[in-house]
Parts: structure tokens; sequence; C-alpha cells
């Protein structure tokens, strides 16, 4: 029997536990620093707002837990030590423990990201990923009274998010980014419009092309707004930063295990040592697929990955693989999915053509990517619409061409029954562009 | 926890809605002051509608139209503070005055009778009375619910379905019925056995008989609803077709108790404890109905075509074929279910040979059949579906008795589970776990369960509401008609 410590009880540690454990060769030991049970990260933005209690999120009964043989601990590893093959623990209220491992899968997720701003330790600042920035974020925006004024500093799903948050609790939020407009790092320009207009129809202000050069205080202990690197100044009396994630991976700095950005790994997660493995928010394939990237900080990748570590140790050799990329999200009340590639400006090639389309109230559009000569169909974007995984997949596997794909298109209908049918009106539009 | 703040407007009206409730049960006090009853009745219940709709603008109509929770898992009404307890009790009084003290609701019977007369031409009951609160919280809280959910077309198309049927065939149609045809009991169209478990009643089938044709004919629909119609609209369209779109149980429960849906215990523990409660209702009254048709029939001897004991092997034919149907059609699934479908099938062979033995005219197993009936309709009838199922909505969740109580949703849930088209579609890989779907599941489905595995839900329970679906922020959910019935286990 292997002993395998797992660091991180996330989706990427938890599902991976889960699965080990069903198998007699390993005793699985489960250390987490955050909480007792695994719950929903994604869903913290329910718990604020109150359609969900906290276990409400938790994927797995307690039960499941309590009777599986998994060893779980409560408590923040702090150091690595490769040569003996043990783990430094600060036991949550309880001491140190130092633990032997066969096997080390490091799943220690992200951590929000922060520039060389003065003043980001006052209160009332905050970022948006740990259960404890959720405690924070609640103190300090009780309510409208508390707070009137917020700003989210930073425009990717998480500040979009944090936005939505603070506005059921009627505080008025201004979203500030760096781009021209909403997102725009990622989606297309047209897409961009189409959530920017979302968001604005639902009351919140985006401000762009705007950087932020620090925090204000009047007290020196509370934040009073920020200064804009144009030398003007916002007031808020929450200020949520989400300018993207990094690894949490901090305390491996010693260890010696080759880091990047994340936790160097192979195509089997493994990293610079045979006996270590790192998968989720911080592990970095050495090689990516092309069409993707090396550091994806999403709960599917994270998901996928465990699947793929729990086949390679328990079967052997197995490889992780990509595959196509796919993602969701939701912007306020517009829903937003994507399968296969659709760039944005700045990284589209020009053989990489775009066929858009939206119904005039713009509460659903579509964005379908395409090779100009060979017309080959390369992604979607999809707003207020929701369409099929599996039937996009295999158009992507088939290299499907963006013709079949539009003429095909109700085959991947998944919009709730009785929904208005947006594919004619589509339809005729691409016709009419393409002619 | 923060502490969450109403609106005033929404208190305003909460309050303005107390007035109303507060003045109806008052009305009788009206008579001494010389106002005629029907005008306080008739205050009261504008006042009441008022408060809902006036609530219902307050809530929804300042935002745009989208998912809204907010505060759901805070708020003491729906996660079981003091207001939930306090209401409970409200409700659960109601029902106990109702069902066991009416004299005490004779004032506000009076108060009716101008309606009833209008209708059926008879003086209001106090079943009147409770069928027209009933079909005026469908339908006020009806428009509550297309309003919050005014962004899905399934979900407003099915609400005023839900509010028809309420309204057309369980309340007005058997008034008029009423006073086309004095002899007729009252019929609800729309509900079958065994929901109407007093269909196969002797005082039932005889007063129908003596209504004459329409009674005969009446008669003929509830045993074609039963054999013929039912199955095949659960066959095409799951169970949903009745109990979220025409059950008025069910009408109550997805409008009135949308606010409590999120309630529901989705634990193991809580399924195990549903599967155990359902078969044994199910059994009981099988058993029952049979018995009492044995029973009446070993009493009119003369009057029928068929014997008592040629009927009794009727049935256990019946039984056997489907058995045998069953296990050539679905053997995947008797494997699995093996046990439950031995203890059920043998009790029951075994009930039947007793009643053969055991019973004469008067007696069912050596029981009174008349005391098995209305200890049946006791706790079931009265207790469970009244007084626990609406009365708990604000600590148990909108569908207690649908989901551990009701014989016509296990006798659906068997055929959604054996043969129906019907299952919701997972998204492949696209679920994050958040927990929504689970949570706002009136029957205590645990959805994520299956959606983050990519599985498909076919559960017998589903009633197929569509609020998972509605909630899932990442459209990871479709109800669909489109499965095929044959895989599955
Ligand atoms: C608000 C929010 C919304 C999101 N929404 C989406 C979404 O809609 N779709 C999507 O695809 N992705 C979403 N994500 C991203 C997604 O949640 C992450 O990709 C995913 O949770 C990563 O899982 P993981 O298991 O790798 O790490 P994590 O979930 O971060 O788990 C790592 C755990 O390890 C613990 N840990 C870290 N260091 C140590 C240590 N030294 N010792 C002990 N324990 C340690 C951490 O406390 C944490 O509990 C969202 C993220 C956030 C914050
Ligand atoms: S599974 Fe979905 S459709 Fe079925 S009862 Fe639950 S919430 Fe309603
Ligand atoms: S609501 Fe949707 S995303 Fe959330 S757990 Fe359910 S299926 Fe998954």
């Amino acid at each position: 029997m292997q002993e395998v410590c797992i660091i991180g009880n996330g989706v990427a540690g938890s599902t991976l536990a889960l699965n080990l454990s069903a198998s007699a060769q390993f005793k699985v030991h489960l250390i987490s620093e955050e909480a007792d049970y695994f719950f929903s990260r994604t869903a913290l933005m329910y718990v604020y707002m109150g359609h969900l209690t906290l276990k409400q999120t938790e994927p797995y009964e307690r039960g499941v837990w309590n009777d599986s043989p998994i060893n779980r601990i409560r408590g923040r590893v702090t150091a690595l030590n490769r040569t003996n093959k043990q783990l430094k623990i600060e036991k949550y209220l309880s001491g140190t423990l130092l633990l032997n491992y066969d096997i080390l899968v490091i799943a220690t997720g992200s951590k929000p990201r922060f520039l060389d701003w003065p003043n980001t330790h006052l209160k009332g600042v905050s970022g948006l990923y740990h259960l404890t920035d959720l405690e924070k974020i609640e103190s300090y925006t009780q309510s409208h009274k508390h707070c009137k004024n917020a700003l989210v500093v930073g425009g990717g799903l998480i500040g979009v998010e944090l936005a939505e948050m603070l506005h059921s609790r009627k505080i008025d939020v201004k979203m500030l980014i760096r781009e021209p407009l909403f997102w725009s790092s990622v989606l297309p320009d047209s897409d961009a419009l189409l959530v920017q207009k979302h968001l604005e129809s639902r009351g919140v202000e985006v401000v762009a092309n705007t950087e932020v050069k620090g925090f204000l205080t009047h007290d020196g202990k509370r934040v009073s707004g920020v200064e804009l690197s144009d030398n003007s100044q916002l007031e808020a009396q929450f200020v949520g930063v989400s300018i993207g994630v990094q690894p949490h991976i901090s305390f491996l700095e010693e260890s010696g295990l080759e880091l990047n950005q994340g936790i160097l790994v192979n195509e089997h997660l493994q990293t610079s040592e045979k006996s270590i493995f790192a998968i989720g928010d911080c592990a970095e394939l050495r090689q990516s697929d092309p069409k993707r990237r090396a550091l994806e900080a999403v709960w599917y990748v994270a998901r996928q990955m465990a699947d793929a570590l729990s086949k390679h140790l328990i079967d052997g050799p197995f490889t992780y693989v990509q595959g196509h990329w796919f993602n969701s999200a939701k912007f306020f009340d517009l829903e937003y999915q994507t399968y296969g590639q659709v760039s944005n400006l700045a990284k589209r090639k020009n053989s990489e053509q775009h066929f858009h389309w939206h119904n005039t109230k713009m509460t659903k559009g579509l964005t379908l990517a395409y090779e100009a000569h060979s017309r080959l169909f390369l992604g979607v974007n999809a707003f207020g619409i929701r369409l099929k995984q599996s039937v996009f997949e295999h158009w992507l596997d088939q290299s499907a061409s963006i013709d079949t794909v539009v003429e095909q298109l109700e085959t991947a209908h998944f919009d709730t029954e009785f929904s208005k049918n947006y594919t004619k009106e589509l339809k005729h539009a691409f016709v009419s562009n393409n002619s | 926890m923060l502490s969450y703040q109403t609106t005033a407007s929404q208190r305003a009206f909460t309050f303005l809605g107390l007035l109303g409730i507060l003045l109806l049960f008052a009305s009788g006090v009206g008579q001494s002051l010389a106002v005629p009853s029907s005008v306080l009745t008739g205050s009261a219940l504008s006042l009441i509608a008022l408060a809902i709709l006036g609530y219902t603008y307050a809530s929804y109509a300042p935002y745009n139209s989208g998912v809204k929770n907010n505060a759901n898992a805070i708020k003491s009404l729906t996660q079981r503070g003091v207001w939930a307890y306090v209401s409970a009790l409200a409700l659960t009084a109601f029902y106990v005055v109702l069902y066991f003290f009416d004299a005490y609701l004779e004032p506000m019977i009076r108060g009716f009778d101008s309606i009833s007369q209008s209708l059926s031409g008879k003086p209001a009951t106090q079943w009147f009375v409770y069928g027209a609160l009933y079909t005026l919280a469908i339908l006020l809280f009806g428009v509550k619910f297309i309003v919050k959910y005014r962004h899905s077309r399934y979900q407003v198309i099915r609400t005023l379905s839900v509010m028809f049927f309420q309204l057309i065939f369980a309340f007005l149609l058997p008034e008029f019925m009423a006073r086309l045809n004095g002899d007729l009991p009252y019929y609800d169209l729309k509900s079958m056995w065994p929901l109407n478990y007093y269909l196969f009643d002797g005082y039932y089938i005889e007063s129908f008989v003596s209504a004459q044709s329409l009674g005969i004919g009446l008669l003929l629909f509830g045993v074609l609803s039963i054999f013929v119609i039912s199955p095949i609209l659960t066959y095409k369209f799951g169970k949903r077709w009745y109990c979220s779109w025409v059950c008025g149980c069910g009408g109550l429960a997805e409008t009135a108790g949308d606010a409590f849906r999120h309630l529901s215990d989705n634990s193991i523990r809580s399924w195990k404890l549903e599967r155990w409660m359902i078969h044994s209702i199910l059994v009981l009254i099988t058993l029952s109905t049979v018995g009492v048709v044995h029973s009446y029939l070993l009493e009119h001897p003369e009057d029928y075509w068929i014997s008592p004991s040629v009927f009794i092997l009727t049935v256990v034919s019946l039984l056997v074929a489907v058995i045998a149907l069953i296990y050539f059609k679905r053997r995947a699934w008797i494997a699995k279910e093996a046990k439950t479908a031995m203890i059920i099938v043998g009790v029951l062979l075994a009930g039947f040979t007793g009643m053969h033995f055991l019973s004469d005219t008067y007696h069912v197993f050596l029981i009174p059949s008349h005391s098995l009936r209305s200890v049946y309709g006791f706790f079931v009838g009265s207790i469970f579906s009244g007084v626990i199922g609406t009365g708990f909505y604000p600590l148990l969740g909108n569908r207690v008795w649908c989901r551990f109580g009701c014989p016509m949703a296990a006798i659906l849930g068997l055929q959604q589970k054996l043969f129906s088209k019907f299952q919701i579609t997972t998204n492949s890989g696209q679920c994050i776990s958040c927990g929504n779907c689970s949570a706002y599941c009136e029957m205590g489905i645990d959805v994520r369960a299956y959606a983050q595995k990519a599985e498909p839900i076919k559960r017998a329970s589903c009633v197929g509401c569509g609020i998972c679906a509605e909630v899932c922020p990442r459209g990871v959910l479709r109800l669909e008609n489109t499965a095929n019935p044959n895989i599955q286990a």
C-alpha cells in the first residue's frame, strides 16, 4: 500500500482523493487549510447573495467523506522535504505534524493576483478566491447602508461575479478596466460590446481605458477610494480586485521543484521529481497544445487533470490530453458558452473570419469563427443561447465546415423547451453575409 | 451573517395581506355590525389579492428578468427562522380547524354563500370555502411565479396550465356539474385513482350510477384515465404532464410554495425514506381499493356480472402480467431493484389471497371495510396531504406530500422510471458543481450528483418542474422527451 499525500481539497485534490480511495493500492491523506469539507469555489457568489448556504455548495454529502478511508487533515503545508519525502504541516489549531509520503500530489490552486500598489492592506480591499476573502467582503459590505459605492478593479469572470454580488445588495458598482471594452482581452469586440451593454442594462458602469495607481484612505485603516493613472480619484467604501489569479505555490520556493509561473509538469502531470505530481490551477504544462494554454485556471481543467492522474496512478501510464477548449460563465443574467477557438481582436490572424449575429434586443448573440479559405469551423461564442457541447465537439473532431455548422445548428440546440427559435434569423443573416 | 432587509413596499404589502387574512376570519363578526358578510369577505379577498400582486410588483418589477433567489438562504421566512415557524403553525392550525372543528369557521363560511349560490345554487360548505381559497392562492401566486420567471417560456406556459386546470377543472366545473345534475357527487375530472381513492367506494359508485349516463360516463372516464390515458402521457412526457402541469397539489406547491422549494432535504437518507414511504403507500392504497370493491361485490352479488373471486383473480392476473412485462423488458432494473419489487409483489399477493379468504360483506381481513377507508382517509387524505403537506411548506419544503405521500406520484414515478421518454439531459462536462440545481429541486433530488458526472437524470420522483434547468448558471440541464426508454437501469 502506497501513502499518497494530496495538498489541497479543491476540485482537483478532492476528485483525485475520491478516485484513489476506491482502490486498495493507496492510503490517501488529504491536507487542506481552507475548509473541512470540499466546497464549490465557483458558488461563492451564490453564498454571498443568499441563494445557497455554504453547505449546499459542497459537491458531495459529508457522509461520503466521513465514511471514506481518506485521512483528512486540516492544516497548511509549510515545507516540502524531497530527500526525506516529508511534509511539514501546521495543523489547524493544534501544532505541527510531519507526514511522509510515497507519492505527493500538489493541488493548491490559485490566489488572487495583486500588483505592487501602495495600501493594498487597507480594510475594504479584497480579492475573491478563498473563503476568507468571502468573509472579508461580507464584513465590508453588509448592505448599501455600510457601503454605498464600490469599485471592481479588473474585468474578468471573477470581477463580473463580484459586481453582481455587490449589486445584489443595492451597492452602486463601477468596474474599472484597462481595455477599451469589457473582457476584450479574451472576447472579440462584437461579443465584448454585447456583454458590456448587458452589464450597463443592469446598472453597472464600465469605466474603460483606466488603470489604478493606488488606494486612498482617510484614516489609514479603511479604504476611501482609488487613484487612477490620470491622477483623478474615485470614491468607494469597498474595492474588489480581480485582475487575475496566480498559482498558490509560494511554500515551494525552497523545495527545489522546477517552477515557472506554476509547477512545471509533463504529460503525466509529473513534476521534475518522479514521485511528485501537480494538478489543477497550480500546474503548468511544459508542453501544451498549440491551441491551448500551459496554465489554465478553470474548474473543468482541474477536474479533468484529476481524472487523468487517477488513471495514471491506478492503471499505469496515462497521458493527459487537453482536447478542445470549452468554458462557460454568466454575466449577470447573460449566459456565455464557448467551444473551440474564437480569438479576440489582438490575437486574431488574418485567416480567421468571424460571423457574428445578435438579436435586436442584444439578449442573444453568437459568434462563429472559421478559416477564410478552407471554411474550416474553428469555434463558437454563445450569449444567451445554450448549445450542446457534444455536438460541437463532434464538429471540431470532424473538421466540419462553417456551412455545415450553420446548416445543422438546430441539432446543437440546448435552450429550455418552448424557447424562441433564433436559428432562422441567424441563417438568414449568414446567407446574406456570404453573398 | 447579514440580516436581510426587505424593502419598505414589500413590508407594506405583507402587512396588507395579513390584514386581509384577519378580516377574512373576522368576517363573521361583521354580521353583528350589520355589514353584509359577503361585503366583508369580498373586501378581505380583494385586500389579499392586492397584497400578493403588490408584493410581486415590489419584488420583481424593479429588476430585469432572470433568476432572482437573493437572500433565500438568509431570510427568516425561507430559512427556517422565526417567521417560518409562525407561518407553519398558522397554516397547520387552519387545517386542523378546517378538518376537525369546522363549526368555528361557520361565520366565515357564510361569507362565501353568495359566491357558492351563483355557481352551484347551493350554500357554501367548508370545502367550498377551502376550494375557493386554494384556487385563489394558485391564481395569485401563479401570477407572482410568472412574473418571477417571465424570461422562461416553459415556466410561463406550465404555470398558466396549472392555473387553468385548478380554476376550471377543480373549482368551476364540479360546481356547474352539480347544478346540472344534483345527484352527481363532486368529481374533479383531472383527479384520478389513486388520488381520488374514493372513486371505487360503494357509495361513490352508487351515486354515479344513480346519476345515470353522465355518471356512468364519468366513472368510465375515471377507469380509462388510470389504465390508458395516464400511461400514454407519461410515456411521452414523463410524470410532469400531471404533477407540474395539471395537478392541484402540485399547482399549489409550484406557485404558493415556490419560495420554499430549497428546503426539501436532498440527502441520501431522505431518498431512502422517500422510497420506503412511497412504496408502502402504494401497496396500502392498492390493497384497500381492491378490498373495497371486493366487499362491495360481495354485498351486491346479483347486480354485477363479475363475482368477487373472479374480480380478485383478474386483479392478480393483471399484476402478474405487469410483472412479466417488466421482467422481459426491463431486466436491468429488476436486477437492481429485485428486493423492493419482490417485497411489493409478495405483500400484494398475500393481501389478495388474504382478502379472498378473510373477507366478507363488511370486512376486509376481518377489519370492517369502512374503517379501513376512514383510517386511510384520515392519515393520508387529511393529516398528510393537508396538515403536513401544505402546513409545513416553510419547514420541510413545498413538495413533502408529493414526495413522501402521494400514491399517484408513486404510480406515475414507476411509469416514468420504467417506460418514459422523459429525462433531464446533462450538457457533457459543463457542470461547475455549484449546487443550485440540487438546492432548488423541490423533490430533493441531488441533481448535481448526476450532472457533475455528466450523467442524465432519470428519477422516479422528478416532477419536471424545470427549475433545476432554470437556476443552473451554466445551462447544463435540459428537460427532454427524446430519451430512449430502453436504456436505463
Ligand atoms: C469566485 C470564483 C468563481 C469561479 N468560477 C469559475 C467558473 O465559473 N468556471 C470555471 O471553470 N472556473 C471558475 N473558477 C475557477 C475555479 O474555481 C478553479 O479553477 C478551481 O477551483 C481550481 O481548483 P483546484 O482544485 O486546482 O484549486 P482550489 O480550488 O484553489 O483548491 C486548492 C486548495 O488548497 C488549499 N491550499 C493551498 N495551499 C495550501 C497549503 N500550502 N497547504 C494546505 N492547503 C493549501 C487552498 O486553501 C484550497 O482550499 C472560479 C473561481 C473563483 C474564485
Ligand atoms: S430534477 Fe429538476 S425538473 Fe425534476 S423535480 Fe427536481 S428541479 Fe424539478
Ligand atoms: S446548477 Fe448547473 S452547474 Fe450548478 S451543480 Fe447543478 S448542473 Fe452543475
